[in-house]
């Protein structure tokens, strides 16, 4: 194919001469077109020069511009979960509030500076947080929180301020404050929320917490941080290299955590509460039959409400410093010895095993010697029966039974009861307690067990170190029959199926041997010459049995009396622990309370805590719904006539 | 006679193009991101509604079973990045080239040529429209620019094969000029911003000036180049120019600064008198300076690309009557903006730049990054090389139409040549200028690479043209 060709390339082709007319001279404006080669030449070279300067000197200033310009995340913080108690009434509720919120990347020391005096922080500590942050691995972009619960006065100076340079880096973001109940009610079992801490995320289990974070420090919260703790939203904004927001790229709505309802029943929990005042001590009641915990009280308390948020490092080591050690949990943290409230147990074991029978008798005289030392018994009863030993918390009798049984048969006894390890409870930090037996203490200190020993557990002292809990857990399980529910404070979770219950633990116990043990157990509280007969209620049979646990020897104990009367400052006065556990009613019952009061001096002091929430539990309740009262003990030949009313 | 290509020019032509592609899909991604997650929360609730529905998810099952077995087979993969389907397109590649090279060399590409590349805009642009309602919407921007190239591209050849020395009529110099000055009277009444004419495509006729009034002038020039500093030569050319470049200037000063810098550098290097040539340019300054004072918005990018702070010009007008005229302006509130993002965007490239697609500044932070902003991505995203390669881009296109001064055979050639390539240089040396906030902010898109159609089309005419001069040049200078 030959080649195209114009009209004009043919004419060329053809005349070249002819064509040659048509080229004009260009010569003459030659030296004009060299200026605009110079001027364009000179023009790359400006922008060249530009590029040079822009890319690669001041590439770097450039390039924090940039990473200014950039997507910001801000929380929308999620709502913690709800504590109802197990009618429905709200314990633990939020509230709302206004958290300040500070870029990361965008503030300095100096606007730091500025801002901290009007938000009356501390500089120092302002900087060590955003340092803190900043060794994390959160996102530079990522906001700190600078103050939580903001007032109205300093949301408007704030607001007010938007323009200022200092306070560009400033978000304010809503934030849910937790409310507990006020003057630390129910604090230990509900706990507190705080802010994860550096340790903290450095383990494993917190390895999915941001800093900042709030999680469950202590209790429920801690314990049910899980469902309590919601899922937090995001919002993203696209900020310009000035700190302007341009424009809302997403949002994620926050999850608000689940509510939960627990066993506690406010009432009672008040009850307790006043009736154990501020004294040290704890007092746990639980229904055996479900193993529901209906009250558990810690004395004394702390007030939650100074931890919702971030505590102030003030307040944090006032409670900390405080001797009577606030944050501790009694009623499962005290491992304590329990006294006398060992007893029932130690009677029932005495008739399973066959050593004594219901017509077992001791003869007291305020005291004895075992194993060559003299045990002194708190009063001189007499004879006494197996009745009278639990109704009069007769030493003596024990001794015997305890020297005829043996460490390891009581050993045995009492961790069927549940002693001696966790009840499993669903609090964090709860404690095993002790039950000494030969292998015990083979195991733990490497040497033999000392039949003398034996003399101090059996009256519930020695090794022997148990909690409120476990006591009750123990004593409601053993007066039921033989069957041990796990106690729980989770009723359910708010939009869930009830949990099933879990199984419990049973025993067959001989139900002869059981009843003359709550024989004994009723005759202490209701029977004229029991311990806690002062404790009596009219309408309700209640079951008992009080405690009074040395701390140290009797001679020791009166030397430091008597150093405390004469002056002596720097001795707290070690008096023996009060302890009482009863339940009610003595059939079938429904309740099982167990009160400890540090320093009671007798377990008649905390018989009356025990009675005032059995009380209140069947006050509560429709008289239809109470129970048919039982007939008192009246198989006793010297059982006087009950006063009437 | 077989036809001579300047190969440095075509390739250079033919790399910017490709580049241009990519940048505008790189920086349109802005568009990808959002439409994107808009079309897939349609298609959530859509789901979501057939959940509703009771529609049977066993069926849906299935089917995500077996595309995902199909998938999931192991496969021999080939080394570089290959795959079947790319080496195909590689293949195809070379056998187009082949094609085109025998067509062009025995000049084929004759107007049926210029036909299918129009109707292939047309169809492209079409096509466009339709993905952007449609699930592809982050591809619509390139596949319309695409079509623009490819259209341009055919009309290139074409314009190179054919004669330019057919276009030294009068008949072509007035008909071309006279249809844009048409399109932009009818655009001032049919657009409210005077800009866009949209006839099933939009067309932007001031783009469409800059080829009428080159192939004018050169026509023009050439025409009473032996009296050139007559006042009979004089007073028509400018009285052509102030028309084209008013009717231009009120909807873009930009293009008609380019216009009015061509024209001038194009009677100056015809032998235009100094006298005429300064008096020229001081009524073309006090044009401009009207057309800036006349818009708020103009006026307030200059005075906030002079004195941001008005602190220097409140002596100067004390009253601050240029400050509060400029306040009317009720476009994008701050034009330091666009000017800081834009060097911020060139100077976090460094030499190599963030990589490809890697430009954190077209996410909304840059407007336009796919049109008049596209340097600062190709800076960003390629630093100090890639906009070297668009700057030597432009050098090269300068340095081959300047070059045809002295070689084109004639003096419509040679006018035609230089008037190209100042053109297509200076609007790019000004749009660079603006990204690297060496000039106040001004709309001109970068030729060859920014997205946008009309801008592509005449850009290509005019370097078809270009290869038609140089082709017919009596000597490789």
């Amino acid at each position: 194919m030959p080649p195209y060709q114009s009209a004009h390339d043919r004419e060329k082709d053809k005349e070249p001469e002819a064509f040659h007319v048509l080229r004009d001279d260009a010569t003459f404006a030659s030296t004009r077109i060299l200026w605009f080669q110079y001027l364009a030449l000179a023009i790359v070279c400006c922008l060249s020069l530009g590029y040079w300067n822009l890319q690669i000197r001041q590439g770097d200033y450039y390039l924090s511009l940039a990473e200014r310009n950039r997507i910001r995340p801000y929380p929308m913080l999620a709502p913690r979960g709800k504590m109802l108690d197990r009618d429905g009434r709200i314990v633990v509720d939020n509230n709302s509030a206004f958290s300040l919120m500070v870029s990361r990347d965008a503030v300095t020391p100096e606007q730091i500076r500025a801002i901290a005096p009007v938000l009356q922080l501390d500089v120092d500590e302002v900087m060590e947080r955003v340092r803190r942050f900043d060794k994390s691995k959160a996102s530079r972009a990522a906001p700190v929180t600078l103050k939580e619960n903001l007032s109205r006065a300093e949301l408007a100076y704030i607001e007010a301020h938007r323009g200022d340079p200092d306070f560009r880096s400033l978000e304010i973001i809503q934030d849910h404050r937790r409310i507990y109940p006020r003057g630390g009610f129910s604090a230990h079992v509900l706990g507190y929320t705080g802010e994860v801490s550096e340790r903290e995320l450095d383990s494993v289990e917190f390895a999915r917490y941001r800093p900042g974070d709030l999680i469950g420090k202590a209790g429920l919260e801690k314990q049910y941080n899980d469902l309590l703790m919601g899922i937090d939203g995001q919002r993203r904004v696209i900020v310009d290299y000035n700190g302007n927001e341009r424009e809302l790229l997403d949002k994620k709505e926050p999850q608000p955590g689940r509510s939960i309802q627990l066993t506690l029943d406010l009432d009672l929990q008040a009850v307790a509460e006043l009736a154990l005042r501020d004294r040290r001590g704890a007092v746990v009641a639980i229904d055996p039959r479900s193993g529901e915990v209906l009250a558990m009280v810690s004395g004394p308390s702390y007030d939650p409400n100074r931890f919702a948020g971030r505590i102030r490092r003030k307040d944090w080591d006032e409670i900390r410093n405080n001797p009577d050690n606030p944050l501790f949990n009694r009623a499962v943290q005290a491992a304590l010895a329990p006294g006398s409230t060992f007893k029932p147990i130690m009677a029932l074991a005495g008739l399973e095993t066959g050593i004594i029978g219901p017509d077992a008798k001791a003869f007291c005289r305020g005291g004895g010697t075992y194993y060559g030392s003299f045990r002194k018994c708190h009063s001189t009863h007499g004879e006494v029966d197996f009745t009278r030993a639990l109704q009069a918390s007769c030493d003596v009798f024990f001794y015997e039974l305890g020297d005829k049984l043996r460490i390891d048969r009581i050993a045995d006894y009492a961790q069927m009861a549940g002693l001696g390890r966790r009840t499993g409870i669903d609090l964090p930090s709860e404690v095993d307690g002790i039950v000494p037996s030969t292998r015990w203490k083979v195991r733990t200190f490497r040497k033999r067990w000392f039949i003398s020993e034996t003399i101090s557990v059996a009256i519930g002292q020695g090794a022997l170190i148990v909690t409120p809990l476990q006591l009750a857990h123990a004593i409601g399980g053993m007066a039921l029959g033989g069957v041990w529910h796990e106690p729980h404070l989770l009723k359910q979770v708010l939009g869930d199926a009830p949990p099933t219950p879990k199984l419990p633990r049973k025993v067959a116990i001989d139900a002869a041997n059981l009843n003359h043990v709550l024989a004994g157990m009723s005759a202490a509280v209701n029977l004229p010459g029991g311990t806690a007969h002062d404790s009596m209620l009219q309408n309700v049979e209640m079951c008992g049995k009080t405690g009074t646990a040395q701390l140290m020897s009797n001679a020791l104990a009166q030397a430091r009396r008597e150093a405390i009367k004469r002056g002596v400052t720097g001795l707290a006065p070690m008096e023996d622990n009060a302890w009482f556990v009863g339940f009610a009613p003595r059939r079938n019952p429904e309740i099982v309370v167990a009160a400890l009061y540090e320093g009671g001096a007798h377990g008649d002091r905390a018989a009356p805590i025990v009675r005032d929430v059995i009380k209140a539990y069947f006050g509560k309740k429709k008289p239809a719904e109470r129970p048919k009262q039982d007939p008192l003990v009246t198989a006793f030949a010297w059982q006087e006539p009950r006063p009437q009313p | 006679m077989r036809l001579k290509m300047d190969w440095i020019l075509f390739g250079t032509v033919l790399a910017m193009v490709s580049f241009g592609l990519v940048m505008v899909y790189s920086a349109s991604s802005v568009a990808l991101e959002l439409k994107r997650k808009a079309a897939l929360e349609r298609k959530e609730q859509a789901a979501v509604a057939a959940v509703e529905a009771k529609v049977d998810p066993a069926a849906a099952k299935t089917e995500e079973e077996g595309e995902n077995s199909s998938s999931g087979r192991a496969t021999w993969r080939m080394p570089f990045g290959f795959t079947t389907r790319r080496l195909m397109a590689a293949v195809l590649g070379l056998i187009a080239a082949r094609f085109f090279w025998h067509h062009y060399s025995t000049g084929v590409f004759t107007w049926p040529w210029a036909l299918l590349g129009g109707s292939l805009t047309v169809v492209l642009q079409f096509l466009a429209y339709w993905m952007d309602a449609n699930p592809a919407p982050h591809l619509s921007l390139v596949v319309k620019q695409s079509g623009a190239a490819l259209g341009g591209f055919f009309l290139l050849m074409y314009l190179s094969q054919r004669d330019y020395r057919e276009f030294r009529t009068a008949q072509w110099a007035f008909s071309t000029l006279g249809f844009v000055i048409f399109l932009l009277i009818v655009v001032y009444f049919a657009d409210p911003k005077h800009r866009w004419l949209n006839v099933g495509l939009s067309i932007q006729p001031a783009e469409l000036a800059k080829p009428a009034l080159v192939l004018f002038l050169a026509w023009f020039v050439t025409l009473r180049r032996t009296a050139i500093n007559h006042p009979a030569t004089i007073w028509p050319a400018a009285l052509a120019l102030v028309v084209l470049a008013g009717a231009v200037m009120i909807p873009d000063v930009g293009t008609a600064v380019v216009l009015v810098v061509t024209a001038a550098v194009i009677f100056f290097l015809a032998g235009l008198n100094w006298r005429y040539s300064v008096t020229a340019v001081g009524v073309g300054l006090l044009f401009f300076a009207m057309a800036i004072v006349y818009e708020p918005y103009r006026l307030k990018r200059v005075i906030q690309f002079i004195d941001p702070t008005y602190k220097t010009l409140a002596k100067i007008d004390p009253n601050r009557v240029l400050w509060n005229h400029a306040q009317k302006s009720t476009r994008v509130s701050n034009t330091r903006d666009q000017a800081v993002n834009s060097t911020i965007a060139v100077g976090t490239g460094g030499i190599f730049g963030r990589g490809a697609g890697g430009s954190r500044q077209k996410l909304l932070y840059l407007p336009l990054a796919h049109n008049d902003y596209i340097f600062a991505i190709v800076a960003e995203e390629f630093g100090l090389l890639g906009s070297s390669f668009v700057l030597v881009g432009f050098v090269v296109i300068l340095w081959r139409g300047y070059r045809l001064f002295w070689a084109a055979s004639d003096d419509f050639g040679r006018y035609l040549a230089v008037g190209i390539s100042t053109m297509l240089a200076f609007q790019a040396l000004l749009n660079m200028s603006v990204v690297l906030d060496l000039f106040p902010t001004k709309g001109i898109p970068l030729p060859l690479i920014s997205s946008g159609g009309t801008s592509m089309l005449s850009s290509m005419v005019l370097l078809g043209l270009l290869l038609s001069v140089s082709q017919r040049s009596t000597q490789n200078a």
